[in-house]
């Protein structure tokens, strides 16, 4: 009986060919789009799933509040937590701290600036992680103070072929010597890295302050629980043990600490602390992709089911036959499942060759390494393939039902199948449309109030100026010695005409400002945290900001000598902070903070250090010596930026022969700060296109049908008199009002969901009439086009055609 | 074999009742070959129709071979329908997507009829239909004339008590139209009961009796043999 199914199958795919590809090629993109998407996901939720004990592994970031401030919370802590865990708490088995440093590692003549990727980590973290040795083990390494250990792409960075086992590597005035070399990060570790030196060798510089300190606080640390242990009661004694160490500070500093544990697994996908480690994803919109995902999946269904309903119409006298012939109900369901599932089938396997052939460039697209990509866990793609053989079984039911319920006497005699159930009055066919006009506008609906907060966010002023502006960065090392060539470069930069100003920082905007410390007014116990930013006193002029109270720096002496007054100026975030409700009032008053006694000379306007998607934080300029800037802007006003270019390059490399020539331009460096939401922006448009073109065919198919079914119809009303826009007004204006419900169940939805996203940027767009209007206007335009053509060419096909082959 | 008294059957739109059958009462013994004849609208299809259990009338009853049908439910109705009667339409209902010899075998897959047996009986009636050498030709390509002896040849297969005939020459051409009258009567005389709805007199001459319909009754019959 099989076969029979089969073949008929095979031929009505056949006969049927325009229907048959329609489906099929909505349903192979929608499958090819849903891997695609399903995949990017599972490498985002993969991360750190190559630790062995992931389950057992969590962070101990923090929070802080000081009195009547906002809270802050921190992806690192101190350096004291880890050692008091496991003192403190018998749950803890292991804890291990990676404390970042940035700078020149030499090898020969090789200065390379390891750039976030220099750890000094506890020996603890290779029986915390996993971390695979290409060569020697976590037994053989850390055993000496200047221990190092590199990833083997870093070792082939260094020493190429050669053997890097008892190489040594220069770096702050010290040899480490490569004891291990371990296999490359995997792309999906939220932990990345290139050299990590012992931490034993840090605590030692630091004079013990690494393994000790409660205050300073730019420590990831992380524990490793014994397989027995309650992680939640754990928690539960976090409160009492920052009570423990820092309770008196927090009285007489009025502030709150809190220390959390947080999964390992929930680092990449959920965590939102300040200085977490690069790179994290957005949950945010890894939901957002998901349910797009399902969308177009969804979508894909309704087609298959829409088109097929409507075409069993033209099948329901093949049902009369069979019927008559002696078929039950559920021998002709069997049918019609049977049917479907090859159908599917052919487009699933379509999908899943798209998916292969375009995994290449998707994976280009979202920058990540296609290997990570390329999915060869069979149970993937079991679960994927039940997964779409289920949803057919499911899409395909409702056709089958309903042709197998055709009556044989109406089948065969008026082959319009039985009253009311395949009808041109189908409210579950229009039902289904809807829903998916539904879904397609709140993709665009999503997509559109996406792209407006990129650009607001890339277009808003900014309260600084940024434009043609060079910064170029110093990674040498910072003693007094350098003051004479730091003033030398100064003045070669000043004499050129061609570059309008040059200024100094620790900071530059377009990233968080690096440090941050507690500031008390005179008098005051309550601390405040604010950001340290030093400048020079050419800094406010040349990024064009604007003081709105007292004066700007000026010749005042940079922080060097803690017994005499710095003069600071602060933001009007920091005004609020210490709260004061004008500016005006602040200027004059004494702060305590960084050891310093400092004076508010003056209040600079907010303006935005980061991205749009961060509040202001209040901060604090200070006047700080040569040699502690990283960074020197440089504002160009040239036609020949090769020329000058290379004017600045040689200059940098004679005056600062040690410390490798890096430079950035600084609008650049600001924008990368949405190179994430760029990415989603594109992903989201790339998928909301595909979800369109898939309901569009659904759409085509469904009024070239309905039109074929209305040809006679279309043919008497020529006759009588219709014009051509009564006629294609006729066809279109069904599908509009289709359009119009789904809006009104769509623009809620999507209100809330681009509403509650919007909630995550510190300046959003606020939601304006457009939201509503376009995606609407934009639907409707692109269905209007696809029923359109039917309906003009049913409009201008000659009446006598469709009457005489009636 | 079959007796139907008081027969009704109506049809209604939203504001008008049409009754097709009007109390008909007539009864087809096995063996028999009866025309029905009238003009259109007298309702000798609806009657066709409820004695092939395609439809169901709204009042009386109809037995089959002694056995009440008239409230048989669609299941049994397929039931009795595929083991008892086979269809002939004017307009040979065959499935264009099946070959003729798939067209065929088709109520013999219905039944559960074993592969091997299927191909045999299927063989055996285009035999004698003479239509054997046309078997993986599609109804597209045949005749209106060998198309219909396909739709005979289908609706003999399962070797059915009672065939119903519904205009079966109403397509064809007066010597096709001959072949096939030919083609029944032969099944007749083997023993088939043939009940055959027409409006040619000179088909009707084929069977043993004429009814003739008017407004859902009958007016006359006549005895031919």
């Amino acid at each position: 009986m099989f076969t029979n199914y089969f073949k008929t199958a095979w031929r009505n795919l056949w006969k049927n060919r325009t229907f048959s590809l329609i489906n099929i090629f909505g349903l192979s993109i929608g499958v090819a789009a849903f891997l695609m998407i399903i995949n990017y996901l599972r490498f985002e939720y993969s991360y750190d799933d190559a630790h062995l004990k992931k389950d057992r592994i969590f962070r101990v970031p923090m929070m802080l509040k000081e009195n009547g401030g906002k809270e802050q919370t921190f992806a690192f802590t101190y350096p004291a937590v880890a050692p008091s865990m496991i003192r403190d708490f018998p749950e803890v088995e292991e804890a291990a701290r990676f404390r970042r440093v940035g700078g020149i590692v030499t090898y020969g003549d090789q200065k390379i600036v390891e750039a976030g990727s220099l750890f000094y980590a506890d020996a603890s973290m290779f029986n915390i992680f996993s971390f695979r040795f290409a060569k020697g083990n976590s037994a053989s390494v850390f055993k000496e103070l200047n221990d190092a250990v590199i990833t083997e792409e870093t070792a082939k960075k260094y020493f190429g072929i050669a053997d890097p086992i008892g190489k040594a590597l220069h770096y702050n005035g010290e040899d480490y010597i490569v004891k291990g070399v371990l296999e490359n990060v995997p792309a999906n570790s939220h932990i990345r890295f290139n050299i990590l030196l012992n931490y034993e060798k840090y605590i030692q510089l630091t004079e013990g302050s690494a393994n000790t300190s409660w205050g300073w606080s730019d420590f990831y640390t992380y524990v490793l629980l014994r397989p027995d242990a309650d992680a939640n009661a754990l928690k539960a004694k976090l409160p009492a043990f920052a009570e423990r160490y820092m309770g008196d500070d927090m009285k007489k500093g009025n502030y709150e600490n809190s220390f959390f544990l947080q999964p390992l697994k929930d680092i990449h996908t959920r965590s939102r602390y300040d200085y977490e480690m690069a790179g994290n994803g957005d949950l945010g919109y890894l939901r957002y992709l998901g349910i797009a995902a399902l969308f177009i999946l969804f979508i894909a269904w309704i087609n298959y089911v829409n088109l097929s309903t409507a075409h069993s119409l033209d099948r329901s006298k093949e049902v009369g036959i069979r019927k008559v012939a002696g078929a039950g109900k559920f021998q002709l369901i069997r049918q019609f499942l049977t049917e479907s599932l090859l159908l599917n089938i052919i487009a699933i396997a379509i999908g899943i060759l798209i998916f292969r052939f375009t995994l290449s460039p998707f994976s280009n697209l979202v920058e990540k390494d296609i290997i990570y990509l390329n999915i060869t866990d069979w149970r993937f793609w079991l679960f994927m393939i039940i997964l779409f053989l289920l949803g057919s079984l499911l899409a395909a039911f409702y056709p089958a039902f309903v042709l197998s319920s055709f009556q044989p006497i109406y089948s065969i005699k008026n082959a319009k199948g039985s009253p009311g159930l395949a009808g041109g009055k189908n409210v579950f066919r229009k039902s289904l449309v809807v829903l998916q006009f539904t879904a397609a506008i709140v993709l665009i609906a999503g997509a559109i109030g996406f792209y407006e907060q990129l650009h607001y966010m890339q277009t808003r002023d900014l309260g600084v100026n940024i434009d043609q502006t060079l910064v170029l960065q110093q990674s040498g090392r910072q003693d007094s010695s350098i003051v004479p060539a730091f003033t030398s470069f100064i003045n070669e930069m000043e004499a050129n005409p061609a570059i309008q100003s040059v200024t100094a920082s620790t900071s530059v905007p377009g990233s968080e400002v690096g440090g941050s410390s507690n500031y008390s007014l005179r008098n005051s116990s309550v601390d405040r945290r604010c950001r340290n930013l030093g400048i020079d006193n050419k800094f406010i002029d040349a990024y064009g900001l604007t003081i709105v109270a007292g004066r700007n720096i000026t010749n005042d002496k940079p922080a060097v000598d803690t017994n005499v007054v710095l003069n600071i100026l602060v933001n009007e975030t920091a005004v609020k902070v210490f709260g004061f409700a004008e500016p005006a009032s602040i200027v004059g008053q004494e702060i305590d903070g960084s050891g310093f006694h400092c004076k508010v000379i003056g209040v600079v306007k907010d303006y935005h250090q980061e991205s749009l998607q961060y509040s202001f934080d209040p901060i604090v300029f200070y006047p700080e010596e040569e040699r502690n800037f990283g960074n020197i802007s440089l504002k160009l006003n040239t036609n020949d930026l090769p020329l000058l270019m290379d004017f600045i390059k040689n200059k940098w490399t004679t005056i600062f022969p040690a410390s490798p020539y890096r430079f950035f331009f600084l609008n650049e460096r600001f924008d990368a700060q949405y190179k994430n939401d760029k990415l989603f922006a594109t992903v989201l448009w790339l998928f909301t296109i595909i979800a369109l073109v898939i309901a569009c065919l659904g759409l085509f198919g469904l009024s070239l049908f309905t039109i074929s079914k209305r040809s006679k119809e279309i043919s008497i009303r020529k006759v009588l008199g219709a014009s051509l826009v009564q006629i294609t007004s006729l066809i279109t204006k069904d599908y509009l009002k289709l359009v119009i419900i789904a809006s009104f169940l769509a623009l809620p939805l999507a209100f809330i969901l681009v509403n509650n996203w919007l909630e995550d940027y510190a300046f959003h767009v606020s939601i304006g009439i457009w939201f509503f209007f376009l995606p609407v206007i934009i639907i409707m335009v692109i269905s209007l086009f696809t029923v359109l053509y039917q309906s003009l060419k049913a409009a201008l096909a000659n009446p006598v055609k469709n009457l005489r082959t009636e | 074999m079959i007796n139907i008294t008081n027969l009704e059957k109506y049809y209604r739109t939203e504001e008008v009742e049409t009754v097709a059958l009007n109390k008909l009462s007539i009864t087809v013994k096995e063996g028999e070959f009866v025309a029905i004849m009238g003009p259109s609208g007298c309702g000798k299809s609806t009657l066709l129709n409820i004695l092939g259990l395609l439809d169901d009338p709204d009042n009386g009853s109809y037995l089959f071979n002694g056995t009440e049908v008239a409230k048989y439910n669609e299941r049994k109705r397929a039931d009795l329908r595929k083991r008892n009667i086979g269809f002939v339409f004017q307009s040979f209902n065959l499935i264009d997507e099946l070959t003729v010899f798939e067209n065929v075998e088709l109520p013999l897959i219905y039944t559960g009829i074993k592969g091997p047996e299927r191909k045999k009986r299927v063989e055996d009636v285009l035999d004698k239909m003479q239509i054997m050498h046309r078997r993986n030709h599609f109804p597209q390509q045949l005749s209106g004339g060998q198309q219909q002896r396909v739709a005979v040849a289908r609706a003999v297969v399962n070797n059915p008590k009672l065939i119903l005939a519904d205009e079966p020459t109403g397509n064809l051409d007066s010597s096709n139209g001959n072949e096939v009258m030919q083609l029944l009567t032969d099944l007749n005389e083997q023993g088939t009961t043939i009940i055959m709805v027409t409006h040619s007199e000179h088909d009707a001459k084929y069977s043993h009796r004429i009814i003739r319909m008017l407004d859902g009754q009958t007016v006359t019959e006549n005895i031919l043999v």
